[in-house]
């Protein structure tokens, strides 16, 4: 008898082998998909939480602006992208359309402004060095007003960020070597800067726009006296001998403004748009004026 | 099913009877992470101070525009239409097989065949990021970071290959329910 045979007659005397169903297994597999489906439902609602209004700028010029690569600013904190960078349809205007991420307030409103940071080299400052490398980026200074999806950029930055302060108009016959930029001191001390300097309607005087940083605001009042600084000032005389006279450094090449309020109790204090002339120097006693006016603390 | 010995108590065999359904929870669990793989970016990038983050899609497009038409494929298939299909094929092969279907029963083995061939390449993406990420550090100049995007894409491939794994090909063979 051979092994095969062997093997064949024993087949049906072996034991068979006992096959268990299992009656109830617990579906953990299915642990996983509920887990992905969390994550990722989680992901996709982070995502579309992240994206907020969109909103277009016309600029006169988008040099160096890139879709999906050039970032809208404020304070440092990017809060937007530019996803299209386009012309308009008058061929002046390049129009560029930004996407910003959510926030709980949008900088998407009325009164917002919005510029291109570009390296500039001026008298007496220098800014945007961190954009020579890295390409322009948008700033934007937000606006308090309601909803608003379309704007109009800026050509130049703002000389000034802060929101909120004294504006005045110093009327003068010469602008000078005062320009955007140039410093405003109370006691020596800068308190504000020149906003700009533009010609009256009637070309007859200059306006100088001058804004008063908030925490300075009440050193205007209304009999305040404004006058230049700008550059040396020479007196020569045979018994004085030489006096040269410089506010700082910086004043000789920006130029720059100081102002001096009188002691008078029933002087209000100054209110927006209100005009000053601008005096090309200081009397004596302007100097001495020192009245008490409370400053709130920095904040 | 277990063939377990009469005597003993060994098991003989066995045959993972879950398999259909490990196959399509693993599936489904990849085709959810699919939706963030795709819209996180899983590329960030700084270059020069500027800084860009880009999803797969992004990739694609910017290899387009750069007229790498090549790349540009090889990017959108190997990484955007071939792991779907991948899904696709997978809740096929176990919806037929669940339903005990006797149609085309050669394709679907093939179709299994080719789904467990190119597994691993989809994580090409995946090593090349790493080792992207790795040899780009030049600091302030230019540095690549992973995005958030990477981990679900990378948990797509993963849950693929394990779910290729656990369909059991046999049961495209089994014999019809209604026989």
């Amino acid at each position: 008898m051979s092994d095969s045979e062997q093997n064949a007659e024993n087949r049906d005397d072996l034991p068979k082998a006992a096959v268990r169903q299992r009656h109830w297994s617990f579906p953990i597999i299915w642990v996983v998909p509920l887990v992905a489906a969390v994550v990722a439902g989680y992901l996709v609602f982070e995502r579309s939480r992240a994206y907020g209004p969109t909103v277009t700028i016309v600029f006169k010029d988008a040099d160096g602006i890139r879709a999906g690569e050039t970032w809208i600013q404020h304070l440092g904190v990017p809060i937007g992208q530019v996803t299209a960078v386009e012309l308009a349809d008058d061929l002046d205007h390049a129009i560029v359309t930004a996407r910003l991420t959510r926030a709980r307030v949008s900088v998407a409103r009325e009164g917002s402004v919005f510029w291109i940071v570009r390296p500039e080299l001026g008298l007496g400052n220098i800014s945007g060095l961190g954009t020579v490398i890295s390409g322009p980026h948008i700033e934007v200074l937000p606006g308090t007003g309601p909803e608003k999806k379309d704007f109009v950029g800026l050509e130049t930055s703002p000389v000034i960020l802060e929101r909120r302060g004294l504006k005045v108009v110093l009327v003068t016959n010469r602008a000078g070597s005062l320009h955007p930029n140039s410093p405003v001191y109370y006691r020596g001390v800068e308190v504000g800067v020149v906003q700009d300097t533009q010609l009256s309607s009637d070309a007859k005087v200059v306006n100088v726009n001058v804004f008063i940083r908030q925490r300075f605001a009440g050193l205007v009042r209304t009999g305040s006296k404004f006058w230049n600084v700008s550059g040396v000032d020479f007196n020569a005389g045979l018994f004085r001998g030489v006096e040269v006279k410089l506010e700082s450094l910086r004043s000789l090449v920006a130029g720059g403004v100081e102002f001096a309020t009188p002691d008078d109790p029933e002087a209000k204090p100054a209110r927006n748009g209100m005009a000053f002339p601008l005096y090309s120097e200081a009397k004596k006693e302007w100097l001495d004026w020192s009245p008490r006016i409370n400053i709130p603390p920095e904040k | 099913m277990v063939a377990e010995c009469s005597r003993c108590g060994t098991i003989l065999a066995r045959r993972g009877h879950d398999s259909l359904a490990r196959t399509a929870a693993l599936s489904l669990a990849a085709l959810i992470l699919y939706v963030p793989a795709n819209i996180y970016p899983i590329l960030r990038m700084y270059y020069y101070g500027a800084y860009t983050e880009n999803t797969i899609w992004d990739g694609c497009v910017r290899l387009f525009q750069d007229e790498q038409y090549l790349v540009a494929v090889i990017v959108f298939f190997a990484s955007i239409v071939i792991p779907f299909c991948k899904l696709l094929g997978l809740f096929y092969l176990t919806a037929t097989a669940k339903l005990g279907s006797a149609d085309r029963r050669r394709e679907r083995t093939l179709i299994f065949k080719i789904i467990d061939a190119i597994g691993p390449w989809a994580m090409l993406d995946v090593f090349l990021l790493a080792i992207l990420i790795a040899l780009v550090r030049l600091q302030q100049l230019a540095s690549v970071y992973p995005g958030p995007g990477l981990l679900p894409f990378a948990s797509v491939v993963v849950l693929t290959i394990l779910a290729t794994l656990s369909f059991d090909p046999k049961l495209i063979w089994e014999p019809e329910k209604d026989e």
